[in-house]
Order: structure tokens, then C-alpha cells, then sequence
């Protein structure tokens, strides 16, 4: 075959194929199908899709739909504090810093995520932003967390509350979980299914 | 039913031909569905023909692996749901994309075997060769893996720093 080549290219004549491995701006993942682009980025774990999400806007869309079979990051906690009316504080405890996710859900209308605050002493000030346009993509960032604990405050088990779990925490990165106190988990138990 | 002793001739996008063992084919699916359905002629499989654009180089390094992995089992088992992983890659695979690791290949001919693997449906191959893929850009900075993936960035500076403010939320 090199020789073929060869011969393709003295006389100047370079076909598809020659073209193909002489470009430069041609890339080789271009000639992969998204599966199986797909299945590549499913192996790298979510720091490394961010990597991956900068690198072209092919790559951007498929790092996003491998999100949800990416390796999760292990995080310490997660503390979930209710604030009548509708709002939800999602505290994640990762590798020794901590990040608040302000939820904003008042039933039917999908959860809103309001703001994301870095909550660690040693970053700049004011180091919380509001969200802007693409909130509920921001809100997929929880799924790159597995927690080793999950604490409640302030919960008031009510519809509102019962529907937050549904949307937010149970289709994300908790498979089962329970109240222990009271028959609250059995409540929650048959929400899940 | 598979014979064993049955041969099989492909003949590759340059022309060269290469006669090998069914027990070696029967892991393609797409050369298996050739041979059921098109009533190939004594069993002479054309991959040009059928939009599979496999060069003799890179169908000389499938059919090394064919032989290592003809008594796999089939079929292939299917994904689950499970998570992914890329650190249980065989020593003998290991050591065989081990030998294309070199400064002038730049990723070509893992590039090639992955596309060979995913037109000619060899499911334990492309497994392997995306594993190895995975592992190169895995940890690596998005300068490292633009020169491995070789991939030109077509966004605007304005949509870059968009997806780095999304993306860089928990960093110090």
C-alpha cells in the first residue's frame, strides 16, 4: 500500500485517501461514529470531560451525554437544607472543600438551580455566581458526585419536598436512601419506584 | 453452524487479498452477515465493496489479534449498565498497541484498527482499542489531548470561555 502511495503522490495526483493522511486539519476522530466517541469518553472520568468538553463542539456535546456513565467522583457529604418556600441548599463536601448548589423548586416546573457557591475559605471573595441561561445543565454537575453520606435539615416532608427528591436527588446519585426516624423512608421508598 | 477448516478470503480497500481460518472470522459480525446473507462466492468477502475501507496494513494487525482471540467466547457480552472502565486490558493486548506506540505513528494506527474494528463489527477489538484510546487522554491537560485526538477547536473564543466558567466551578 505504501508503495501505491508513493506513486499516487509523484504523480500529483492525490486521492481521497492521500489527502486524508497528508492534511493537517484533518482529524481522526472525525471518521469515528459518535458511539464510539462515545464509548472512549464513557471511560475518562468527569475532569477529564471537562478537558474534552473545550476541545470542539463535537467533542463538547458528546462529553455531555457520556456524563451519566462517566466514573462519578467519590464526595464525602452531601447536606440537603430546605428553606420554605421552595428553595433547596445542596451542600457537597469534595476532597475538603465545599460547594453549595441553591435549587429553586416550587412544584411542577423542573428545579431551577439559582446560584452555585464556592464556599471555601482560601478562594477570592464573592466567588459565588448566579447561574445564567444553561441552569439545568449547571444542575447536571451534581451527577458527577457519589456521596458516602447524605445529612437532612430543616426538612419539612411535604409534597414539594417529595417531588424535589424525585427530580433532583433520586434520578441523579442516590439509588436508595432512607429517613430513619418516623415512617418517612417508607414514604420515600414508594416514591422511588 | 460454524466448519472450522472453512476459509475465508477479504480482500482490502488496496487490493491485496488475505485467505484466513472462519474460526478467526467468525468474531466479525459484519464478515459473518456477508457470508450468511450475500452468498459471497466461495466465500470471497470484497470490504471495499461494502463501504469498508480497511487498508492491508491495518487488516494485517486485526486478523494478529483474530488469532490470538479465536476461542473468546461468543457472543460478545453485551454492555451493561454498569460503569465503564479502561484498566482491564489483557497483557498480550497491552503489549500489542504497545508496538504502534511511536513518535511518527501518532495515534494512526490505533486510529485505523479502532475504525477497522467498529466497520468490520469485531466487538472485543474495538472494546480494546477505545480502552487504550481512554487511557492515553485520561489525566491529561486539553492541550495534551487536542495533540492525541489531533482535533482542531471550531469554537469562538466567547463560547470557550462560556464552557470553562460552566465547567470550571469547583477549582480553587
Amino acid at each position: 500500500s505504501n508503495r501505491k502511495r508513493c506513486l499516487e503522490d509523484d504523480a500529483g495526483e492525490p486521492n481521497e485517501h492521500t489527502t486524508s493522511k497528508l492534511t493537517s486539519n484533518e482529524d481522526h476522530l472525525s471518521k469515528l461514529p459518535d458511539d464510539c466517541i462515545r464509548d472512549i469518553l464513557e471511560r475518562i472520568d468527569h475532569a477529564d470531560l471537562d478537558e474534552a468538553a473545550t476541545l470542539s463542539r463535537r467533542l463538547s456535546d458528546l462529553s455531555d451525554s457520556s456524563r451519566s456513565k462517566a466514573q462519578p467522583a467519590e464526595a464525602e457529604r452531601l447536606e440537603i437544607e430546605q428553606v420554605p418556600p421552595g428553595l433547596f441548599y445542596l451542600l457537597v463536601a469534595y476532597a475538603g472543600r465545599k460547594f453549595c448548589f441553591d435549587i429553586s423548586y416550587d412544584g411542577g416546573i423542573d428545579p431551577k438551580l439559582c446560584r452555585l457557591r464556592n464556599l471555601n475559605s482560601n478562594t477570592r471573595t464573592g466567588n459565588s455566581r448566579p447561574t445564567s441561561g444553561n441552569a439545568n445543565k449547571s444542575l447536571t454537575l451534581l451527577h458527577r458526585f457519589k456521596f458516602r453520606s447524605c445529612v437532612f435539615r430543616n426538612i419539612i416532608i411535604n409534597d414539594n419536598m417529595l417531588e424535589f427528591i424525585d427530580k433532583v436527588i433520586s434520578t441523579s446519585f442516590v439509588t436508595s436512601f432512607a429517613i430513619v426516624r418516623g415512617f418517612y423512608d417508607v414514604q420515600l421508598e414508594q416514591r422511588e419506584r | 453452524r460454524i466448519y472450522p477448516l472453512m476459509r475465508v478470503t477479504l480482500t482490502t480497500s488496496d487490493g491485496a487479498s488475505v485467505t484466513v481460518s472462519r474460526q478467526l472470522t467468525k468474531h466479525s459480525g459484519f464478515i459473518e452477515k456477508a457470508i450468511t446473507d450475500m452468498a459471497v462466492d466461495d466465500n470471497a468477502v470484497p470490504l471495499s465493496a461494502v463501504a469498508v475501507d480497511v487498508d492491508d496494513a491495518t487488516l494485517k494487525l486485526v486478523i494478529e489479534w483474530l488469532t490470538e482471540h479465536r476461542d473468546d467466547a461468543l457472543p460478545y457480552p453485551e454492555k451493561t449498565d454498569e460503569e465503564r472502565r479502561a484498566d482491564d486490558i489483557p497483557a498480550w493486548d497491552q503489549a500489542f498497541v504497545q508496538k504502534w506506540d511511536t513518535k511518527e505513528d501518532q495515534q494512526q494506527t490505533l486510529y485505523a484498527v479502532i475504525t477497522a474494528a467498529d466497520k468490520l463489527d469485531i466487538k472485543g477489538l474495538l472494546d480494546m482499542t477505545c480502552k487504550t484510546l481512554a487511557n492515553k487522554i485520561n489525566g491529561k491537560t486539553v492541550e495534551e489531548m487536542r495533540e492525541i485526538l489531533q482535533l482542531e477547536c471550531d469554537f469562538t473564543e466567547e463560547e470557550l470561555a462560556e464552557i470553562r466558567k460552566e465547567n470550571a466551578w469547583c477549582e480553587n
